[in-house]
């Protein structure tokens, strides 16, 4: 038996964007980088781990917005676009680096990525990777679970109640579709929790939820083993705690893993190094320079000064750096298990996926060492999911958590400061129309009903929680404002189309075409909580 | 086929900037912290004015009224505190510093009179702001033994890694010694 668990959970989300109108978008990249980068490695790590019999478990949440671009077929096209120019420059930049021993078996690696990622998502997986996660989730060794539709931040969205049961179904009902199960856990945007949400999800089935640290550690009453163990919450939902070592040991910026000085320097890039025309295909298609994927440098240190890239020394700093996170795993939970004898105690290590393999570029590398090491290296501990702790059945201390996120500061500032503060109104009376028309017409059809479903995809889109932290970033913001203001805009001339019986069905299937997520959503979910209620009461009592 | 055109997608429709109703909201940003915002109609402004015309209303200046309660409640005769926060003519929105965590709060929004009278138009709804550290509330069948108060400890300094201790003079095992009152602990930076 081990002395407790380690439980790795991945947050993979990007905002749904989606492009046909033009050639490229800076956005649709985000997405693709994100396959490249972060998906493709990961399934490659998964795999491999899977073939050679090791026993791991890893629990991840595959936001909605990311599985419906992943399963759209206009975007795996596209993606596949995207790759064969990536290849076409691969073979330029190994023939223009072929006498330049430095760089040249750099370009190869590069070269030898791009083509093992071209085979397995057109190849193997047929454009669509979902399919990949569903066979680790089939194995047993992968927990995936899912997200808030659109990634609405709940507490600033959840006046109207109805705005965050409608986040919730739209993302279980896309979920238990793709991957053929409900799932059992739910990433709450932003770890972003407001006491009395949780209701909705267990009403939804929903086992369990995360906050961070201090979600759980200022709990009501105070909770006996801190993060350590799960709380249950008096509706009954347990919550696990973001544990606060793990978390330093990646994210610290000061010595944080991924900052180490032999690690690839993310920034250094030869869209902004080489000769204007010889990138220019490969660049924005207004000659702006950008990020290609092609880095050959490492971090080298704090100033701009960079040595080229060492790929084997990378390779042993990542397996040490597996190395350490394990011991320091082991020792916190042999401690750990000192204090807490009724009950093994689990460590709960949350990140965005995002950070391994784009902005961390061995860390798809550091999960699979990390995870070999565990399961060969030593007995301590094991990696468990959510779920299996919850099966192991030792009783929870039932308490309220605390409103919190895992933003800036810990609560809700980055998402509602002076830079987005502007959003909330529009998006509260967005959310009231939305339940108007819903309580107005209940059984509506035709053009009226593919109407209704249109402005609550416009709803979801507004909502999602990536435009107020955009807002805030500082970066792309006119991107983030031209999205909320286009799903407000086009959602408010649905409402008056709607309640003015003047619907142009010419018009909302141009909107479908251009905001075509969640082709199954039944406006109805977006009835009056309370009305429904009374609905089903009555026609009980008739039966 | 998917229809290139976004060309004028939004039909002419802009972000709207009123919606023609009185309407006043609460929302929640961090434990010291909640945000208002509304909007109020011209038939609403006028009827106040006319009612309170001879009162001076023309020279009255728009005001938030802050109520602050124990936890949960928010009947008037259980208000621990108020406040009143002075507006220009032009706002509709504020980020309001409530500065106590884990109390109740709603706002109204209103008028005071030159005679100093506050005439209130809308009230919010209330919201409750989260802690800011370690609850005092302990359930007796889940007390934790002294020993176990080293986990708090440990979690409150080990947002600090080993490293950043060792910077700010503190040996990490110093940490399994002796842990004295931890109730007000803060783990957030």
């Amino acid at each position: 038996m081990p002395k407790g668990y380690v439980c790795l959970v991945l947050h993979a989300h990007l905002p749904y964007v989606r492009h046909p109108e033009h050639e490229f978008s800076l956005e649709e990249k985000w997405f693709f980088e994100g396959i490249t980068e972060t998906y493709l490695p990961l399934i490659k790590v998964f795999s491999g781990l899977i073939r050679d019999d090791i026993d791991f478990r890893l629990t991840i949440s595959l936001s909605p917005t990311l599985v419906s671009m992943l399963s759209d077929e206009f975007l795996q096209q596209r993606y596949i676009n995207h790759l064969e120019k990536l290849l076409e420059l691969a073979d330029k930049e190994v023939h223009r680096t072929q006498n330049d021993l430095t760089f040249n078996h750099l370009a190869r690696m590069y070269q030898d990525q791009f083509l093992e990622s071209y085979y397995l998502f057109k190849e193997k997986y047929g454009g669509n990777i979902l399919t990949a996660f569903k066979e680790f989730q089939d194995a047993g060794k992968l927990e995936i679970i899912t997200c808030a539709a659109t990634h609405g931040y709940f507490p600033l969205i959840g006046l109207q109640r109805e705005s965050i049961y409608a986040q919730a179904v739209t993302a279980i009902d896309l979920h238990t579709k793709t991957f053929g199960k409900p799932p059992k856990g739910f990433w709450i945007p932003e770890c972003a929790y407001n006491p009395g949400d949780e209701e909705i999800l267990k009403d939804l089935g929903i086992k369990y939820f995360f906050t961070d640290t201090h979600g759980i550690t200022y709990a009501t009453p105070k909770p006996k083993y801190g993060a350590y163990n799960p709380i249950l919450c008096p509706s009954e939902i347990a919550v696990f705690g973001r544990d606060p070592e793990s978390t330093k040991q990646v994210w610290s910026r000061d010595e944080g893993y991924p900052g180490d000085f032999y690690y690839r320097d993310f920034y250094r890039d030869i869209g902004f190094d080489l000769d204007f025309d010889y990138v220019k295909p490969y660049i924005h298609p207004d000659s702006i320079r950008i990020h290609t994927g092609f880095k050959y440098h490492r971090i080298t240190g704090t100033t701009d000064h960079k040595e080229p890239y060492e790929p084997e020394v990378a390779m042993e700093k990542t397996a040490e750096h597996a190395g350490n996170f394990m011991f320091n795993r082991e020792k916190q939970i042999e401690w750990l298990s000192g204090l807490i004898e009724d009950r093994p105690p689990i460590v709960v290590s949350p990140y965005d996926a995002e950070l391994f393999g784009h902005w961390w570029y061995e860390g798809p590398r550091w999960i699979d060492y990390l995870l070999r090491k565990i399961d060969c290296d030593q007995d301590n501990i094991k990696t468990i999911t959510p779920s299996e702790y919850l099966g192991l059945n030792h009783r929870l201390q039932v308490c309220t958590p605390c409103g919190s996120s895992w933003g800036n500061k810990g609560y809700h500032e980055v998402w509602l400061n002076r830079t987005n503060d502007w959003t909330y109104r529009h998006l509260h009376k967005a959310a009231e129309r939305m339940r108007e028309m819903a309580d107005c017409y209940p059984r509506a059809e035709g053009d009226l009903r593919n109407a209704l479903n249109q402005a609550a995809r416009e709803l979801l889109l507004a909502q999602a929680s990536d435009w107020p932290f955009i807002m805030n970033a500082d970066t792309m913001v006119t991107y983030a404002v031209n999205r909320f203001n286009d799903h407000i805009s086009r959602f408010t001339r649905l409402y008056d189309d709607i309640m003015g019986n003047k619907i142009d069905p010419t018009w909302v299937n141009r909107l479908y075409a251009a905001d075509n997520i969640f082709p199954d959503i039944d406006y109805r979910i977006y009835r009056s909580l309370q009305d429904t209620a009374l609905v089903e009461k009555t026609e009980l009592e008739k039966v | 086929m998917h229809d290139l055109s976004r060309e004028n997608l939004n039909s002419g429709y802009e972000l709207p900037l009123y919606y023609g109703e009185n309407k006043l909201f609460l929302l929640l940003r961090d434990p010291h912290f909640v945000f208002a915002c509304w909007e109020i109609t011209g038939e609403t402004l006028n009827y106040y004015r006319n009612k309170f015309y001879h009162f001076g209303w023309d020279g009255s200046i728009p005001m938030l009224r802050v109520y602050r309660f124990p936890k949960g409640l928010e009947s008037l005769e259980q208000t621990e505190a108020t406040f009143d926060i002075e507006l220009n003519h032009y706002a509709d929105k504020r980020h309001i510093h409530t500065d106590v965590p884990d109390k109740t709060y709603y706002v109204e929004l209103g008028r005071k009179l030159p005679g100093g009278e506050f005439i209130p138009i809308m009230r919010s709804n209330s919201v409750t702001t989260p802690r800011d550290s370690v609850s005092d509330i302990i359930d007796e069948e889940w007390r934790l033994l002294d020993l176990q108060q080293r986990i708090y400890r440990r979690m409150a300094l080990y947002h600090l890694s080993s490293y950043e201790l060792l910077k700010r003079g503190v040996d990490p095992e110093e940490i399994t010694g002796k842990c004295q009152d931890d109730y007000n602990i803060k783990i957030i930076t």
